[in-house]
């Protein structure tokens, strides 16, 4: 493994010759920043992994049928397994999708499950990402450049190849659509995963568009050709937010999406990847409710961890959270990114005061996780090897069958200690390597 | 590949067309800067006027400085390598990431062009890795729209500077007929009647080359 370390600076130069950058916004200007890449990998045991794909399987399962049965039955809701308050009040559901089936009754195609490994040696699940989930391309495109600079790396050590995710995410496309081509809706240029957007259409096989690429005709949608011809489109990996995908359903100045096409999924013509109104089983404070969920739902026990979570919503939980503030991370469940993350230690008394009475007057916004005391996983800094918090996303595709990607993007913080390890914010990301024996 | 939309196709002939317009002017500027080492002052001033850019600079000195690397210069070197990235970014799923590579390698020798004193050597590889780009297009890219698209915008550009620095009529013509080929290839909408009169008038004697470029600029009014 060692080799590889050697040519961190050859790995990053091809990263950057191909363009692998995300964008960011400061001061309202976008820049494009390359994702800095460390060589040390974070290694998943086959065991461990063999774990982890049950646990995820299971958990996407029961999500995919929260999903259909909230926009469906509602039997959680009415069963008493979940209060109605973090349902149709929360900012994810969408009443628009209210009794609207998806293809093949798929809603989360695409998943991306955080999880951090505690120094108990348990993984954690921080996260389900069950909207526009990024981050698959970067490992992808970074082993293909680690394999050709360090091959003896990858001939002693046995691990499960990564290169895969555009053939199971073209499987998946293919799986639900409903004729047509397949084609990934971007926002643009300059949204913070361009590069992903393009490279994924690229490697799929997908056209690469934007809004106004598309149109609705009698409830089909259709890519326009520059020459007046028309291409019937079958399923769409949107890569824009529900909010902007159809001006005449959701928000409507939105400038980016397709007027109708909406209109055209609901009729069961289009395939959209991932469902719109998704945001409701991703919501901070549905995720104490997962294990519950895969109980009620699949009859078994949850066979991931949740960190241990407590809701103020609860008079118990409340009274918890304020007893033991500064132990507890307390999340925002409208913020997403790493921002609306405080840790109640490292705030000002005047701080603290003004966040206790936010906690109190607007209780279901927030959510109080112990805080996990993360593995650290090395990272070269200036040519010497230091610990740094590093998570990983994993990603699940839901097609056929539901598949855990035998990879994922670890991400890492630069800053020692602490725990924000998103790109947004300075981090920079891992090879995953997972090992076949 | 299939249909290609309209906004792609456009932005496969601008691609085209920057990438040329980078690798001429860089040439242009160095056989300027060989007059300036020889005693002409006032180079800059003849190369503006040729390539029809405004002449907004106090010296030599000033152009040499401003013309290759001035980012907000509209009308320097790198604001056009930047507009060639900004058409080829989006184009990542037509042209290949292969492809792709060689304009973002010209944009990093531009980078490290523009912060260093002597910067020769780095605007010599933006010229490398644009002529990389081409080959990588006539290597990579099979679908032949995109191709066309890419090339008719190379030959539209170099139409344009052949013009402006007037060049042989021969070879001007020679270059009219490769862009006519191209842009009917992908169906490019011209004006035929513009481009006839070109065409005849570059074949008789004493070409007026000002009449030239304006017949030029009615071409895709």
């Amino acid at each position: 493994m060692e080799a590889l370390y050697s040519y961190a600076d050859t790995v990053n130069e091809l990263l950057a010759r191909y363009g692998v950058k995300f964008g960011i916004y400061k001061n309202g200007i976008f820049n494009e920043q390359l994702f800095p890449f460390d060589p040390v990998p974070r290694v998943i045991t086959k065991s461990d992994f063999d774990m982890l794909e049950k646990g995820l399987q299971q958990r996407v399962t029961a999500l995919n049928l929260f999903l259909k049965d909230i926009y469906g039955a509602k039997s959680i809701v009415r069963d008493g397994i979940i209060p109605e308050e973090f349902v149709y009040s929360a900012k994810g559901f969408l009443k628009q999708c209210d009794g609207i089936c998806p293809p093949k009754d798929i809603f989360s195609h695409i998943s991306g499950i955080d999880l951090v490994e505690g120094k108990d040696g348990k993984w954690y699940i921080l996260e389900d990402n069950l909207r526009v989930p990024s981050g698959a391309s970067y490992p992808m495109i970074a082993r293909k450049f680690c394999r050709r600079s360090s091959p003896e790396t990858f001939i002693r050590n046995s691990i499960e190849d990564n290169r895969d995710y555009a053939d199971l995410l073209r499987e998946t496309m293919n799986y639900v659509n409903k004729g047509g081509i397949n084609v990934i809706l971007t926002p643009g240029r300059y949204n913070a995963a361009f590069f992903e957007h393009s490279y994924l259409a690229e490697q799929t096989g997908a056209v690469l568009c934007t809004g106004s690429d598309l149109v609705v005709e009698n409830d089909n949608l259709y890519h326009l050709g520059y020459n007046g011809k028309k291409q019937r489109v079958g399923a769409v990996y949107r890569r824009i937010s529900d909010e902007y995908l159809d001006p005449m359903t959701f928000q409507e100045d939105s400038l980016i999406g397709i007027p109708h096409i909406f209109t055209a999924y609901k009729k069961g013509n289009v395939a959209l990847l991932n469902a719109p109104g998704n945001g409701i089983a991703d919501d901070k404070g549905i995720y104490y409710f997962v294990p519950k969920m895969i109980k009620y739902y699949l009859g078994e026990d949850c066979l991931t961890n949740n960190a241990p979570t407590y809701l103020p919503f609860f008079e118990d939980d409340r009274k918890y959270v304020l007893d033991n503030f500064d132990n507890l991370v307390i999340k925002d469940v409208a913020e997403a990114g790493g921002y609306g993350v405080v840790f109640g230690s490292k705030l000002t008394k005047e701080e603290k005061e003004t966040f206790i009475a936010m906690i109190k007057s607007e209780p279901r916004r927030f959510i109080a996780q112990e805080v996990i005391d993360f593995k650290d996983i090395d990272i070269f800094e200036n040519g010497e090897r230091v610990p740094r918090k590093a998570d990983l996303r994993a990603f699940v595709l839901y097609g056929k069958d539901v598949k855990v990607w035998k990879s994922g993007l670890t991400r890492f913080s630069r800053i020692p200690d602490s725990f924000i390890v998103n790109s947004s914010q300075g981090g920079g990301f891992k090879d995953t390597w997972v090992l076949s024996h | 590949m299939g249909i290609i939309t309209l906004e792609n196709l456009d932005r496969l002939v601008w691609l085209g067309r920057y990438t040329e317009r980078v690798n001429s002017t860089i040439h242009i500027f160095f056989e300027g800067l060989d007059t300036y080492i020889d005693g002409n002052d006032t180079f800059y001033k003849d190369l503006c006027k040729r390539i029809d850019i405004p002449e907004v600079y106090n010296d030599a000195k000033h152009f040499i400085e401003d013309f290759p690397y001035n980012e907000n210069n509209y009308n320097s070197i790198i604001s056009n390598l930047n507009r060639a990235y900004d058409n080829a970014v989006v184009m990542r799923d037509y042209i290949d990431t292969e492809t792709m590579a060689y304009i973002q390698l010209a944009i990093y020798d531009m980078q490290r062009a523009k912060s260093k004193d002597s910067s020769v050597w780095d605007l010599y590889s933006v010229v490398d890795h644009i002529m990389g780009f081409w080959g990588c297009v006539d290597d990579r890219v099979d679908d032949q729209i995109i191709k066309a698209a890419l090339r008719a915008g190379k030959r539209i550009e170099r139409v344009y500077l052949y013009l402006s620095i007037d060049k042989p009529t021969d070879v001007i013509y020679r270059e009219i007929t490769k862009m006519e080929n191209r842009i009917n290839e992908i169906g490019m909408k011209h004006n035929a009647i513009a481009l006839d009169t070109l065409k005849t008038m570059l074949q008789e004697p004493n070409f007026d080359y000002s009449i030239g470029k304006l017949l030029f600029y009615k071409l895709f009014e």
